[in-house]
């Protein structure tokens, strides 16, 4: 079913894809690339920077010079805190979620899932399903845990595709088509041969053999055309099956596997217990309260917890920088779709870098580590109903009852289920958090503005007052009467804003304001 | 003395011979085994969900965004039924500025990108910076008839790779064209590298350039002035017609607060100011001070 060989542990190092050196572009188009560059990689960047440059800064500006004190402080607390809510609050509400509560074993985390091996939503849905999909299927039933796990792996593999295939698509082809034909063929096979499996290949250098060299250039870009289909070449599919297949204690260098956490936790348990035992001989007793109390499950899971919150800051950013070279090489570009076994799309990552493979690539460790692997501790593949245990543990629904146990995870849960509701703690809280702190903003403008005047309720916008808008000469006076005692001094009466001075040629010494 | 393991072990560490044994643990939960249901995330929060750590997402900007603006109208209304004058620039001016600033904060660099990548750059880079997603959609029935058509036509639906992408499209070229034995400091070589850097590249950072630098434009400067110069139009007018004394005022209720505390008070003004006819006054009742200026009666 799968395109791929089966594959044998690795025996040498294959911890050989070496990052390139960053490329040097000459010229002032570098200076103007890397900023793009920064504006493009991040669409938090990306609306932080026209949220301060555009709305804050100039907003600011032109208020204070047309309308005077009042409206601009009145605008630069409104932008500023609307940026801030907009873009930032909200993710750093969810990190103090996340230091309070996902960082141990407690009510609200009764797994001891660790919340910065951070899976969205759509991702755990899809891995959940293809999982799921592979335990419970019929026609090829798998015969144990590490089958399970070979074929979800090759599964997720085989069923990316870039994003940008059709860009690619011609945008290789019309590179070739700068250079001399010699050279252009060469370039063609290499590109072709990525492409194409390796029999289809050799027939089609074999058929084009013959032909003069533009010829066999068309051919070949014809071929380049049908075959690309932007999924990972099979080199790179089998080397990245490699990585995440890792066993404890691997021989890649600086890089940890992704299947160890069951075992050294368990490690650590037993050693506590002994450690207990040893300490109720050392003290006379048949048991002492210390291991009355000795639970092992809550201790396996906060010790399985310490285990990935330490990977987590340490090893994974090697392994992930290596699995994300390889895919590079392979020809999965920065943005991918996940297609399901029966080319049914399940997922389509973001467009840039933080969101894209890259953070797939985290999310599929996170997903085999903390859901595929820890569903099969303790797991007897003997057992005839193994399969619907590892079921039961991923998906079971809680026997509580009430609007509480709906909404929170319970310990009862199976880990899918209970990370779903996790999620839906975090989406929501720090959204409403954000949107409330924004909202009350436009209040606290009002409340200041009014005891700045004394208890005065005006908006600062809207120019003179109108008992003496219609004596005095607009044009010598600032716009509100207010900025004087705001204490903007002389100097903004006397040069007036690019705008007023259009106002008073369009309408005659600023009549407009009388 | 032992020391407690548990507190006092770093990570990670060699296994001893006597973890090497595992015991079962009980830790499947279900002991009464239930059918499992298919795994689902509810719709919102596949919309809403955090894509990575910490970071707000871009429906979320959207959802936080549009509760802010509602509130901004909310306190204008509040320092509208406060305000004796009861001016009321200040909810015009607000439903000019958000709505705008929003549209354009969200999908004006995207809007603008893909617009100049469509129409404005040449057509051999063209093909490959638009379009650049294959993912298949039904075209079938009527509902796939427009979604095709909104495809074609809405331009935020127009896929363009991302500078990332065109990025890498270029690593991946350059990796292969040294394959094929021409190294980097060949003629071949360089030529590859100038479509990409010095075509795709260069017309993809132009195309977010201008997108950004356009919609900063428009955010700070264009609505502001936009807005400044309707209010002063607006206060001209308004102070016109309470002076003449042959036309009917714009709003009663301007520079006039005795008429204006016998006006419903949850009534924006704008709309008081249309809607106010001798009888409705009276029914509030009537002027205080006798006839408003600038009324022929």
């Amino acid at each position: 079913m799968l395109a791929l060989s089966p594959t044998t542990p690795p025996s040498g190092s294959i911890s050989d894809y070496q990052s390139p050196a960053p490329m040097r572009f000459g010229g002032g188009m570098d200076a103007v690339s890397r900023m793009v560059g920064v504006i493009d990689g991040n669409r938090m960047i990306e609306m932080a920077s026209t949220d301060f440059t555009g709305m804050c800064g100039p907003r600011t500006w032109i208020e204070y010079r047309e309308r005077g004190g009042d409206a601009a402080r009145e605008t630069v607390i409104r932008e500023v805190a609307g940026g801030i809510c907009n873009v930032f609050l909200a993710g750093w509400l969810s990190l103090a979620m996340l230091g309070m509560l996902g960082n141990s074993v407690n009510r609200y985390n009764p797994h001891g899932l660790p919340g910065k091996a951070w899976i969205s939503a759509r991702s755990l849905e899809a891995f959940g399903g293809l999982y799921q999909n592979i335990l419970t299927d019929t026609a090829h039933p798998v015969k144990d845990l590490s089958e399970a796990r070979e074929r979800f792996i090759k599964q997720v593999l085989t069923g990316l595709i870039s994003a940008d295939q059709a860009s690619s698509r011609v945008s290789l082809p019309q590179s070739a088509r700068e250079l001399e034909p010699q050279a252009q063929v060469k370039y063609l096979r290499e590109l072709v041969k990525d492409a194409l499996p390796g029999e289809a290949f050799e027939k089609l250098s074999a058929d084009i053999q013959a032909d003069s060299l533009e010829k066999q250039a068309e051919k070949l870009t014809e071929a380049l055309h049908q075959a690309n289909n932007g999924k990972l070449t099979r080199e790179a599919q089998e080397r990245l099956y490699r990585y995440f297949s890792l066993k404890a204690g691997s021989d890649v260098v600086g890089v940890q596997g992704t299947n160890h956490f069951n075992r050294l936790a368990m490690a650590q348990v037993l050693e506590e217990k002994a450690y207990l035992e040893e300490e109720a001989r050392r003290l006379n007793q048949p048991v002492t309260d210390a291991l009355k109390h000795f639970d092992e499950v809550k201790e396996f899971k906060a010790a399985r917890l310490r285990l990935s919150l330490a990977d987590l800051d340490g090893t994974e950013r090697e392994f992930l920088k290596q699995v994300s070279g390889i895919a590079q090489s392979g020809k999965l570009t920065s943005a991918v779709h996940l297609y399901g076994p029966d080319n049914r799309l399940l997922l389509k990552t973001g467009l840039l870098k933080d969101t894209g493979r890259d953070a797939l690539f985290g999310e599929l460790k996170h997903f085999l580590e903390q859901f595929v692997d820890r569903a099969g501790h303790g797991i007897d593949e003997k057992a005839a109903d193994w399969k619907q245990q590892v079921l039961q543990t991923l998906n079971r629904p809680s026997e509580k009852r009430g609007l509480w146990s709906r909404l929170m995870p319970q310990a009862d849960e199976g880990l899918l289920r209970s990370a779903l509701k996790t999620k839906t703690a975090y989406t929501w809280i720090p959204m409403l958090g954000a949107a409330l702190v924004g909202m009350s903003v436009g209040f606290f403008n009002n409340w200041l503005t009014k005891k700045r005047n004394g208890g005065k309720v005006s908006y600062p916008g809207d120019g003179p007052p109108t008992a003496s808008a219609t004596s005095a000469p607009v044009n010598s006076q600032a716009p509100n009467g207010l900025v004087s005692s705001a204490g903007v001094g002389s100097g903004l009466k006397r040069s007036r804003g690019a705008f007023a001075q259009f106002q008073a040629q369009r309408f005659g010494n600023g009549g407009i304001l009388a | 003395m032992m020391t407690r393991p548990l507190a006092s072990k770093p990570y990670p560490q060699t296994l001893t011979s006597s973890a090497e044994k595992q015991t079962a643990t009980p830790l499947q939960f279900g002991f009464r085994p239930v059918a499992p249901a298919k795994i689902a995330a509810n719709r919102l929060i596949r919309f809403l969900d955090f894509h990575e750590l910490a970071a707000t997402t871009v429906p979320q900007v959207m959802v936080i965004y549009a509760g802010i603006i509602l509130s901004r109208f909310l306190s204008a209304i509040q320092r509208m039924r406060e305000d004796p004058q009861h001016r009321t620039n200040e909810i015009r001016e607000t439903a000019t500025r958000d709505p705008l600033g929003y549209a354009l904060w969200i999908f004006g660099i995207p809007l603008l990108q893909r617009v100049f990548l469509r129409f404005c750059i040449p057509k051999k880079y063209r093909e490959s910076l638009t379009d650049a997603s294959m993912a298949p959609e039904s075209t079938q029935g009527l509902r796939g008839k427009l979604r095709w058509l909104n495809r074609k036509l809405n331009p935020l639906r127009w896929s363009i790779p991302s500078r990332e992408q065109v990025d890498n499209q270029m690593r991946y070229a350059l990796e292969k064209i040294k394959k094929a034995g021409f190294g980097e400091g060949s003629a071949e070589f360089q030529k590859v590298h100038h479509f990409y850097e010095k075509g795709m590249l260069r017309w993809r950072n132009m195309a977010t350039l201008l997108g950004w630098t356009v919609t900063i434009g428009l955010l700070g400067v264009g609505v502001m002035l936009f807005n400044i110069q309707a209010t002063r139009k607006r206060n001209a007018q308004q102070m016109k017609s309470a002076a003449s004394p042959g036309r009917a005022p714009v709003n009663p209720a301007f520079g006039n607060p005795a008429v204006s505390r016998y006006l419903p008070p949850l009534q924006p003004a704008n709309r008081v100011a249309f809607a106010a006819s001798p009888a409705r006054i009276r029914q509030a009742g009537g002027y205080p001070t006798g006839t408003l200026p600038g009324r022929p009666e």
